[in-house]
């Protein structure tokens, strides 16, 4: 009976593949645990199953599927880094708001904090045994602003405004000159966008048509890395190895290799785990993880996100530019039956625009539960005593999404609303999502990589790529304004609570969950460190006995 | 006809809803990022002026760059396409050997348990989807039993390969004489080839049976047997041959078919062939690679149209005329 309602179930969302994982979860739960453990001599080499290939890997441009920027977080270094603190709980965490030197052996503000000093560590190499100076980071920088994409926007929002911002003082020291003082420079330089590039190899490539060597950074990284690792090999369709760079600055990485095999098929990364075949399995459905929790030979982390997951409302499309229509869909959501159903509790629930683990961050605006009758008298209330029509998007590509629809369908038929499901693939939905397009849809989740309220607020709630719900706010744009470019905590502390009060009253978005980063690996697998900030796993500090 | 898929290519991909710019710019870059990234790859011309150079490209062999793997399409093709072929070719091979003197085999002895089998099995073939049976194969020949290597693509993860030649693991192996990797890709075939000829198999045996019955039942053979020549020999000398023009046509259309790669089996065992390069580049919007696949899969039907031809002129004189 037990094959029979989960068949069922997953019929009725329709998806083939969905059912095949199904068919082997409930066939592998009934399975005992096999394990032919892995090859002799292996005990160096981590061999992970990933669900993708990478894809662009220019650092400063680069595209933003996990692995791309797993494999650049592992490979490069850049010069301030989050600083490993121990919780209370006794977990080592890569904090979000502290920093350390990473290339820099240290940095300090000046000038009242108009200037960022950064010394280089002496006998700094590049893996191919180069000499990495300040020359080196002037030319990194020069290229960032050449070039003119991504990274060099998050700079200039640090207020790091240009090439002649990055002055050489003499070989290992480096000064960035700061417009306006603020709190976002070093979180935004905390990353591989700022990976110091070898301008020895890269030059060669820079052409007229191509200055700043986008075509050969994307695919290439030899004699360009930084990290504790470099890229050894990479096949593309099939793996990518990474190796220890001889020449990385730190203590080399307990690993010797890690081997990165793609096995698109969860259910045949599932079964790999469990056969001991892999050390890592990524990217499990949620079920089988779940599942893996009674697994003795497999352990299986959690960690809370600052991920915001949330359904968006386009503010600019009637019915949704009335704030009433907007709370009444909020106070007709499932949010329990969300984080327990689909998510199956690998998640907390949202409760305002500014994540938990944000600075900031308050919960005490959000007093949306499932509540029809209340959802049904604010849609009266809105002119819509007689219920409504809506289209809800999701990506037929996401098995959350399309959970989501279900249920956000049928809880919100309970307050009078006539929920039509219709499904778009990843690239059709990704296009209209950055069009502001959807009426209203499932946001998956937006990671701010930089644990700062009003750089996440910034980009969420006025951006012109990424406010993707169109919702706007006068006050909420004063308030972003004034204080993005602030150093006074105790008025961006106010100000990101009056944002936070304001948005979640006018139901901004339906504010639904922060997703867990689960990792499943073999239980003889350790020094698995969580990164909040980026959320991005260092094989550096991993270990196999 | 070659000019007329890659107009037709041309058209459908850039009428697929999405933008590969959306693919390629991260979700903060900017309305000018955009515009630099669509001047960069040529997107910003009008599509006449695309089309002319995307054929100029063509004629001198280039099929574009894709704009995922940034990597030359033909560079890419070549790179997957050794892995489906050998796939195809040996579940081919296994699947013409089983299915053909199957079906001969039930339509001579017709009703006996022989044929009987390949009906069932025919009809199996056909009704059982392609990542159930793979799904149940891993299952108890890989998870339960250990039979087989791990489903993680042509060689394990610790396997070293050998030097590439002709992109063929077994060819390569056997001429490094790499005897390690020959074995370790051998084993790797086993579970993807044998789901693949068991779906093959069917519609062959199916093909081969009323071929068979068809010839048997022609007055010719009747003339023949009446003129005292042996069963046997009317069999295997009149009629075979005469039956095998339409089981070749089949072997032809199945096998341009798995050349376009399996999507299910090559994602289930981890295989990186032609069905997951296409299926990727067409959920990436990565026109020029999914322009390419398509050239590339009409010139693989072509060329095993003109093979079949040829061959059925062998056997068949009258089909020269």
């Amino acid at each position: 009976m037990g094959v029979t309602v989960v068949v069922g179930a997953m019929r009725s969302v329709g998806v083939r593949l969905a059912i095949a994982a199904g068919l082997v979860l409930v066939v592998f739960s009934v399975a005992p645990c096999a394990s032919v453990g892995a090859p002799v001599g292996a005990n160096q080499t981590l061999v992970v199953a990933v669900s993708r290939d990478m894809q662009n890997l220019d650092p400063t441009n680069a595209s933003s599927d996990s692995f791309t920027l797993e494999t650049l977080t592992n490979v490069y270094s850049w010069l301030i880094d989050y600083k490993l603190v121990k919780q209370p709980n006794g977990q080592t965490i890569g904090s979000p708001n502290e920093f350390v030197g990473g290339l820099a052996e240290s940095f300090r503000f000046t000038d009242g904090g108009h200037k960022l000093v950064v010394t280089l560590r002496p006998g700094l190499k590049f893996s191919n045994g180069d000499p990495l100076d300040a020359a080196a980071v002037k030319f990194t920088y020069d290229r960032l602003y050449d070039q003119n994409a991504t990274t060099a926007a998050l700079t200039r929002m640090a207020k790091v405004m240009d090439k002649d911002s990055v002055k050489v003082i003499d070989a290992r020291t480096v000064e960035f000159d700061i417009s306006d003082p603020n709190t976002l420079v070093l979180g935004n330089m905390s990353q591989y966008g700022h990976a110091i590039l070898n301008p020895r190899v890269v030059r060669p490539h820079m052409t007229a048509a191509d200055p700043s060597a986008h075509e050969w950074l994307k695919s290439n990284t030899k004699g360009n890395e930084t990290g504790p690792y470099l890229l050894e090999s990479w096949d593309p369709g099939v793996q990518f190895t990474f190796a220890r760079n001889p020449y990385y600055w730190g203590p080399p990485a307990k690993i010797a290799r890690v081997v990165l095999r793609i096995v698109p098929d969860p259910s045949t990364r599932l079964a790999l785990l469990k056969s001991g075949d892999v050390d890592i399995a990524r990217d499990l459905a949620p079920l089988d993880e779940v599942e893996l929790l009674h697994d003795a030979n497999v352990t299986v982390y959690r960690f809370p996100t600052r991920i915001t997951s949330f359904l968006g409302m386009n503010a600019k499309i009637a019915p949704f530019n009335n704030p009433k229509v907007r709370q009444a869909i909020s106070w007709a959501t499932p949010y329990n039956t969300i984080i327990r159903n689909v998510m199956v509790g690998f998640a907390q629930p949202l409760t305002s625009p500014v994540p938990a683990g944000m600075p900031t961050h308050t919960d005490q605006y959000f007093t949306y539960k499932t509540d029809p009758a209340k959802a049904k008298a604010l849609l009266a209330e809105a002119g819509y005593p007689n219920g409504l029509s809506l289209t809800f998007t999701s990506r037929a590509d996401l098995a959350e999404s399309k959970g989501i629809a279900v249920w956000v369908k049928s809880a919100l038929a309970k307050a009078g609303m006539t929920v039509t499901i219709n499904e778009m693939q990843g690239a059709a939905f990704t296009a209209a999502l950055q069009r502001h397009e959807l009426a209203f849809f499932h946001h998956p989740g937006w990671n701010s990589i930089n644990n700062d309220p009003f750089y996440h607020l910034y980009w969420l709630l006025q951006s012109t790529c990424c406010d993707y719900t169109n919702y706007s706010n006068a006050t909420i744009n004063d308030l972003i304004n004034k204080n993005i470019i602030s150093t006074d905590l105790k008025a961006r502390d106010a100000a990101s609570r009056q944002i936070q009060q304001i948005a979640t009253d006018e139901a901004a978005w339906v504010f639904l969950y922060q997703p867990d980063l689960v990792l499943a690996t073999r239980k003889n697998i350790g020094g698995v460190i969580f990164y909040p900030a980026d959320v991005r796993f260092r094989y550096y500090f991993m270990t196999k006995q | 006809m070659l000019l007329g898929v890659t107009l037709l290519t041309f058209v459908l991909t850039r009428v697929l809803p999405g933008s590969p710019i959306d693919q390629i710019a991260g979700p903060m870059a900017s309305q000018a990022q955009r515009q630099a990234l669509l001047v960069h790859y040529g997107l910003d011309r009008p599509l006449w002026a695309q089309y002319v150079a995307y054929l100029r490209g063509l004629a001198q062999g280039d099929l574009g760059t894709s704009f995922v793997t940034s990597r030359p399409v033909a560079a890419d093709l070549a790179a997957f396409f050794p892995a489906t072929m050998e796939l195809t070719t040996v579940a081919m091979l296994l699947a013409v050997l089983l299915g053909v003197p199957l079906g001969v085999w039930g339509a001579v002895r017709q009703g006996s348990w022989v044929d009987h089998v390949t009906r069932v099995l025919a009809v199996a073939g056909v009704a059982l989807p392609v990542f159930w049976v793979s799904l149940v194969l891993i299952y108890l020949c890989f998870y339960r039993w250990h039979l087989v290597p791990p489903p993680m693509g042509r060689l394990g993860a610790l396997v070293t390969p050998p030097p590439t030649v002709t992109g063929f693991l077994l060819i390569d192996s056997a001429l490094a004489r790499d005897w390690a990797a020959l074995g370790d890709a051998a084993r790797q075939l086993i579970l993807p080839v044998a789901v693949l000829a068991f779906a093959a198999v069917a519609p062959l045996a199916r093909i081969a049976r009323t071929s068979m019955l068809d010839v048997l039942a022609t007055p010719y053979i009747r003339a023949t047997r009446s003129l005292g020549v042996p069963w046997r020999s009317v069999v295997w000398t009149y009629a075979l041959r005469n039956a095998m023009l339409p089981v070749l046509t089949m072997v032809a259309i199945v096998y341009g078919f798995l050349l376009g790669g399996s999507v299910l089996v090559e994602t289930l065992f981890a295989w990186p062939g032609m069905g997951r390069y296409a299926f990727n580049a067409i959920s990436g919007n990565d026109y020029p690679a999914v322009q390419g696949f398509i050239l590339y899969a009409t010139v693989v039907y072509l060329v095993i149209f003109v093979l079949v031809d040829l061959v059925s002129a062998l056997l068949d004189p009258r089909v020269q005329t």
